[in-house]
């Protein structure tokens, strides 16, 4: 079949769905893209401002450590500065001691004369062995003006980060320095507490002093490790001196892990709090947030291609049916079917034109083809099967069944309902009739007899009213009416023109060009002079 | 209805975890403190027994000649991490992982001076498939001395109680002889290795007009705390022992961390492990946390007098 090459593409229905589509699938995809990069902005955003802020944050408790923990021994050293410097040894060391009990994060503490000179101490660790008598402080930086000093961060023998936090030990009295409270504090367990905050899954927190050394991690072992953080870019935009940003810095870690990471530094200390999260984990929000909003926009998309789909078939079933219908004529050549009228829309419209179309062109194809009034490819095109029906004037034995046929049709209207019957006057000119309008004509006449018939007989004038035929029935000695007495006369040269041409028209059954021939005139004249007939 | 799509749109599911297998080898019940201590460790970290680990532990019950076989058994079932009770359980494990083509890592929860036992060489990198926890008990041998020579400072004859038998006795002695000399204090060692010796040892210090004793942190003296604390009370000799259990089971003093909170601390390296790290990654830890418990029921027995600023220092009197 010529249809199966047909590619889909190219039908309606199918440009329809894809338009469809296409008109849901593009703005949806433009709109998604557009709220994602939106979000993708805000989430990466949000989240470095989150860590930003807990890097501030951390910074400010290490901050507070620091001197909160220098404050426990200058209350120390308020409460008991004469004990601390004076001489006896035992109060001294007991005063110590409960130092070192009460604050854990103290790994041993020493306390000093002015000049310095140790004369007591405490270690949880390393032995202390009797003093010698230049034995001093290791670390002496406490100016006069501050409050405490902190050392640099060194470390223990196990690898633990610490530092001398130093307070002085002033007279209550008149206010003179008379020593130094000295504690080794150990950084461990203090970084350990406050970069335990869990920084999603995998990120973590790391603590470097002024040189860049790591001092604290999350996880512990990177201390012990001693890792090499200074290459970190976060790590030299610190130790540059730049100011903390909220805006991270990606980069691959000491462990080949893409980070985004970022800094605080801690005040009055030197030292820096980093955040690193690696960007897999730290934009896992936003991922997750395009993995589901994928699925929205294929559910959303799956639900407008449907409904594309079922307008798209909406709008081109009576089209498709149109074409059916025009299918199965071409098929059947029954072209006196009519295709019904489904809706009253445009579609309506083309299959009542197409209705109007069949009817018009009703007619004995093969002779309009050689007439010239039809396309004879067209023709051929139609002509898949004909089932030839000849005119009623040449089966002139089914004239009077179809005449009954509609007398029962055309039966009066109203209650009575009668019946109809022909003159023989009428039965003898239908017998003779051409019928060039076929049996729709006979129905017409059949009709046309009732409705104008003045009794239940139908006479010749009740089918052809103000006919010219009237004269020919008056010139045959048909009664027009039903009358008593008769009208002969001779018919005019016109009327025997016509007839004439008519009969010939028949003779050539009514090949016009053959006609024309036999009449000795042109087709053109022949043409002109039926139209005057009203054929 | 805005703000639970945005939710909706932005969390994370959670991950799935896995279940981790832990098996853990000791040598006797007097470890099983670190266990628990382990567990509650683990615990704070987020697993729970049964839903996401399992725990197999497998007791010696003193059988140290049988600790292989049973470590084979342990290992068979392949846990993901093992884990040693001490000293002489990671040992054992040691051997059996060194000649496996993926080791199972290795944990011990506290052991002596690891390099000194020979477990790894450099505890800031070890090597192999073992990392734990150093207990640092042989490190703070001499700072017991220091200890009990403050507490009591008329003493001056201070026996040394170990065992040859461990690989460090030597190099102890020589720590624990410098700091006697700092502090003019006479040492005797006195080694033993079974019950009788113990008692035998106890007799000689009374020859030797011993005043105090000093426990080292070996393996039989663990458990033969009772016994030594029996023969020091009757012989008037002041112990200073090693874990605050010693203090609590009679000694005069100790200090040391407790089996408990060795496990809780090594919780952390087993947490590691299980995450993905190696053991190679994982240097060994030193104590957070260190007891100085002092037992003075004890001190009244013995009838001697503490001195009030050492006193003072102790986290636990009893």
């Amino acid at each position: 079949m010529e249809q199966a090459s047909f590619p889909w593409l190219m039908r309606i229905k199918g440009r329809v769905l894809i338009f469809g589509i296409a008109m849901s699938i593009f703005p949806l995809l433009f709109l998604g893209l557009a709220n994602f990069n939106a979000t993708r902005l805000y989430l990466q955003e949000r989240i470095q401002q989150q860590n930003f802020e807990r890097a501030t944050g951390l910074a400010e408790q290490i901050s507070e450590f620091v001197v909160k923990k220098a404050e426990s021994l200058s209350i120390v050293t308020y409460t008991n500065a004469s004990t601390l410097v004076g001489q006896d040894q035992i109060a001294r060391e007991m005063i110590l001691a409960k130092l070192l009990r009460q604050e854990s994060y103290f790994e041993a503490i020493e306390v000093a004369d002015s000049n310095f000179n140790v004369i007591g101490q405490i270690d949880r660790r390393n032995v202390i062995l009797p003093q010698k008598s230049d034995f001093q402080l290791k670390h002496r930086d406490l100016t006069e003006d501050a409050s405490f000093s902190v050392s640099p961060v060194f470390f223990s023998n196990d690898g633990r980060p610490q530092f001398y936090l130093t307070v002085g030990i002033q007279d209550p009295l008149t206010r003179k320095n008379i020593g130094y409270l000295q504690a080794k504090t150990d950084l461990k367990g203090m970084v350990t507490k406050i970069t335990n905050l869990r920084i999603g899954q995998a990120g973590y927190i790391y603590l470097t002093d002024e040189q860049g050394e790591l001092i604290g991690h999350t996880d512990f072992s990177h201390v012990l490790r001693q890792e090499n953080v200074r290459q970190n870019p976060d790590v030299q935009a610190f130790l540059a001196g730049q100011r903390p940003s909220p805006q991270g810095i990606d980069y691959t870690n000491p462990d080949g892990l893409q980070v985004i990471g970022l800094f605080a530094p801690v005040e009055n200390l030197s030292w820096g709090v980093f955040i690193e999260q690696p960007i897999r984990e730290a934009y896992q929000p936003i991922y997750e947030f395009s993995r589901k909003l994928l699925g929205i926009l294929l559910v959303a998309i799956a639900l407008v291609t449907l409904i594309s789909i079922m307008f798209g078939l909406k709008l081109t079933r009576p089209i498709e049916k149109l074409e059916g219908e025009v299918r199965r004529i071409i098929l059947t050549g029954d072209l006196k079917s009519e295709i019904p009228k489904q809706s009253q829309d445009e579609i309506g419209r083309l299959v009542q034109s197409f209705n109007q179309l069949l009817t018009a062109t009703n007619r004995d194809l093969l002779a309009e083809v050689k007439e010239g009034r039809f396309r004879q490819d067209l023709y051929y095109r139609l002509n898949g099967l004909i089932l030839e029906v000849p005119p009623l004037r040449e089966r002139r034995e089914d004239i009077f069944p179809l005449v009954d046929f509609y007398l029962q049709k055309f039966r009066s209207p109203g209650p009575e309902r009668y019946l109809y019957s022909l003159s023989p006057e009428t039965q003898k000119l239908l017998l003779n009739y051409d019928f060039p309008g076929n049996v729709r004509e006979l129905a017409h006449l059949i009709q046309r007899g009732v409705t104008l018939a003045n009794g239940q007989v139908i006479f010749p004038v009740d089918l052809w009213p103000n006919s010219h035929l009237e004269q020919k029935l008056i010139d045959d000695g048909i009664p027009l009416y039903h009358q008593t007495g008769s009208i002969n006369g001779y018919p005019t040269l016109e009327d025997i023109e016509r007839d004439y041409i008519l009969e010939t028209l028949k003779t050539a059954n009514g090949n016009r060009a053959q006609a024309a021939k036999m009449l000795g005139i042109s087709v053109r004249n022949l043409y002109r002079k039926l139209d005057q007939y009203g054929r | 209805m805005e703000s639970s799509l945005w939710a909706f749109l932005v969390s994370v599911p959670a991950e799935k975890q896995s279940v981790a297998k832990i098996g853990i080898l000791l040598v006797n019940d007097n470890r099983l403190a670190k266990i628990e201590g382990l567990k509650e460790g683990l615990e704070r970290l987020g697993y729970n027994e049964g839903h996401n680990i399992t725990y197999q532990v497998l007791n010696g019950q003193n059988q140290i000649s049988e600790l292989s076989t049973i470590a084979k058994r342990l290992i068979t079932d392949r846990p993901d991490v093992l884990v040693a009770a001490g000293g002489i359980e990671a040992q054992t494990l040691k051997e059996l992982t060194a000649t496996m083509e993926n080791p199972i890592p290795v944990v011990f929860m506290g052991t002596l001076s690891p390099m000194s036992i020979g477990l790894v060489s450099d505890p800031f990198h070890p090597e192999g498939s073992l990392t734990g926890l150093n207990n640092y008990h042989l490190e703070l041998t001499p700072k017991r001395l220091e200890l009990l020579h403050r507490l009591l400072p008329e003493i001056r004859h201070v026996a040394v109680l170990g065992d040859t038998r461990v690989p460090y006795f030597q190099q102890t002695q020589f720590n624990i002889q410098e700091t006697a000399k700092e502090l003019s204090l006479t040492l005797g060692m006195y080694t033993v290795s079974t019950h009788d010796e113990v008692a035998k040892a106890f007799h000689q210090m009374s020859k030797d007009k011993i005043e105090g004793v000093i426990l080292m942190p070996v393996f039989f003296l663990e458990t033969s705390t009772k016994q030594v604390v029996e023969l020091a009370i009757q012989n008037k000799l002041p112990v200073f022992g090693v874990y605050p259990s010693d203090t609590e089971e009679g000694c005069l003093a100790s200090y040391g961390t407790s089996y408990k909170a060795q496990g809780a601390q090594t919780a952390q390296l087993v947490h590691k492990i299980i995450r993905g790290q190696r053991p190679k990654d994982l240097p060994i830890e030193t104590p957070e946390e260190l007891v100085f418990s002092v037992n003075l029921r004890t001190a009244q027995q013995l009838g001697v007098h503490l001195t009030p600023n050492v006193l003072s220092f102790a986290d636990q009197v009893i």
